[in-house]
């Protein structure tokens, strides 16, 4: 009885060390030196109960056109039920001369527990226009588009996405 | 003695079993496989570089930046973005627009001890809202930034600018075009003022300039026009007399600023047309010894070495060379010291894609750090749990590396050659 009590002890604590060695491989490298010379930033997935899944298929098949369809799936990961989830979306350019963004807006009005909702959005990616034709960088003759996706509650849950598109201007 | 020995062969059994349920637990079942994409760390596009472990991010988030330059403090450093001029402490994440976005810029270098830029764009007279970039063969000109927080206003200094270059005492030299078989020279101080102009009788057009540590010779990389050789000059700017230095080989140009410092002039040379392809660092590096007046290889630098720019450290004893030590070799910044020939690695690049131009790299005063532009060599789309401002490797951002400071002698010891 005595040794039965040890041997599972002794497997308890086994476990727990060997998770424990585990969790600290892993946090050792995420807290590597050079992870210190990055930039802060202060909106870094600030609640983990929040989440926003995009699918990389569609995602692939986007086009630097008008019309394009873009599905987001927001779960609640959290332990109580999200209300007036509001999403945001922004479509910019990966040149910042070009100060024209297109913001596209929807919301989830509840999300049970563990639930999570298809939001769909129709998307303008078609290139930025200024006076006088498309203007590019001498080294970005295609430049990015940047969609930034945010979701957030009136209670401050809240999320980000950025998604770069490595879209060709044909124009 | 049987318990003994059974034991710790069941610890050992447990231990196994225990180490596999955690390597499940920690990096397999979190979540099944399904078809969103999870936002990747930041981490992605920040702390690993792929740069080198001392190298660190000085910008970051969208933006093509370039041509970066330290202030003579050390505590801010300009560049340009897709056309525009910022600067920022080195220190802070908030940036600072010194013109307006289509300003068409190019370069921008320090003036005076305060916090003034000169800034080569777009011809503004000629074109009202430059777009960028400037179209090769388009005029450009000289602007100077005005004083006061916030404006976006500059001063014009002068037009049809072919190249620009910092001299030591906070002003700037420039070269103009001019007519036929002449080269014209200005030199502006500090406050925007054109001090002193030269012009003398030289077939060519010049194509980049740099000034010697103690600021009484500037360097010219003259290109060829018609029939002509492109070469070099030393140009005395006490005298406003110039003498040839070298001559390339036809079909060959100067790519970038050649350097002056107390061991020579070095400067990066190769095929005029070459320098289309879309494989950079075509060319190599060469030494015009001052005693001799001849050009050679460098020594330290081996024969494989494939350059792209160069630039000579404040005190002129070490050159900063972006290249690749062969043809096979990725892209990174190499430091030689000219005293001792010994050519050092300083970035360790395993997945950016370094600018190689001459203008996208830059010494800090004290000489102890290298600014250089790259982004990481990413396909396909890419989703990050952070916002676009926050990422580094899917945009051209600029890194500080550094590179000590050289504990060689004071440019004040330099003397002139004309």
């Amino acid at each position: 009885m005595r040794g039965g009590i040890l041997w599972a002890l002794g497997t308890a604590l086994a476990f727990v060390l060997t998770a424990t060695a585990f969790l600290l491989l892993a946090g050792l490298f995420a807290n590597s030196p050079e992870r210190s010379l990055a930039p802060s930033s202060p909106n870094e997935d600030p609640d983990p109960s929040l989440d926003l899944g995009l699918d990389e298929e569609q995602l692939a098949a986007l086009d630097d056109l008008p019309e394009q369809r873009l599905g987001l799936t927001v779960r609640n990961e959290g332990e109580e039920q999200l209300s007036d989830i509001s999403l945001t979306l922004e479509v910019a350019s990966e040149n910042t001369a070009l100060t024209e963004a297109r913001y596209y807006r929807a919301t989830v009005d509840e999300l049970a527990v563990g639930a999570s909702r298809n939001v769909g959005f129709i998307l303008d990616l078609s290139p930025p226009v200024v006076p006088g034709g498309s203007v590019s960088s001498e080294n970005l003759e295609a430049p990015q588009t940047i969609v930034e996706i945010q979701a957030t509650t009136p209670e401050g849950v809240s999320a980000v996405r950025t998604v770069i598109l490595p879209l060709q201007a044909d124009s | 003695m049987r318990c003994k020995d059974t034991k710790p062969r069941g610890a050992w059994w447990t231990l196994a079993v225990a180490s596999v349920t955690a390597v499940i637990l920690l990096g397999g079942c979190g979540h099944p496989r399904e078809v969103a994409i999870p936002a990747e760390p930041a981490e992605r596009g920040g702390a690993d570089l792929g740069l080198g472990p001392s190298v660190r991010p000085l910008t970051s988030g969208p933006g093509d930046k370039g041509s970066p330059r330290w202030s003579p403090s050390g505590t801010s450093i300009s560049f340009t973005m897709d056309g525009y001029i910022v600067d920022k402490s080195t220190d802070a994440r908030q940036l600072r627009r010194r013109t307006t976005r289509d300003f068409g810029a190019q370069e921008a270098e320090w003036v005076s001890s305060g916090d003034g830029l000169a800034i080569l764009g777009a011809d503004l007279s000629e074109t009202p809202a430059a777009a960028s970039p400037v179209a090769d063969g388009a005029s450009r000109a000289v602007y100077r930034t005005r004083p006061g927080e916030g404006s976006l206003g500059v001063d014009e200094i002068s037009t049809s600018v072919l190249a620009m270059s910092p001299l030591p005492n906070g002003g700037l030299i420039a070269a103009r075009e001019s007519g036929d078989s002449t080269i014209s020279l200005f030199v502006m101080d500090g406050n925007g003022e054109i001090s002193r102009t030269y012009t003398s009788s030289v077939e060519g057009a010049v194509s980049d300039l740099s000034v010697s540590p103690d600021g009484n010779t500037a360097v010219l990389a003259v290109q060829a026009e018609g029939a002509g050789k492109s070469g070099i000059l030393s140009f005395d700017l006490s005298e406003g007399t110039y003498r040839r230095i070298a001559d390339l080989p036809k079909d060959e140009e100067v790519f970038g600023a050649p350097q002056w410092t107390r061991h020579g002039v070095f400067y990066v040379a190769g095929e005029a047309e070459m320098a289309e392809s879309e494989d950079a660092a075509p060319y190599d590096v060469y030494q015009i010894s001052l005693d001799s007046g001849k050009p050679g290889p460098v020594p330290g630098v081996g024969e494989d070495f494939v350059a792209s720019s160069l630039r000579a450290s404040p005190d002129g004893e070490r050159l900063a060379i972006v290249g690749r030590r062969n043809p096979n070799s990725p892209t990174d910044l190499y430091v030689l010291d000219l005293a001792t020939n010994v050519l050092e690695a300083v970035t360790a690049n395993e997945n950016m894609e370094i600018k190689t131009s001459p203008n996208d790299l830059a010494w800090s005063a004290d000489g102890g750090h290298i600014a250089i532009v790259a982004r990481g060599i990413l396909s396909g789309s890419r989703v990050y749990g952070v916002r676009a401002d926050a990422l580094l490797a899917d945009f051209y951002n600029v890194y500080d590396v550094p590179v000590g400071n050289s504990s060689s002698s004071e440019v004040s010891e330099y003397g002139s050659a004309g």
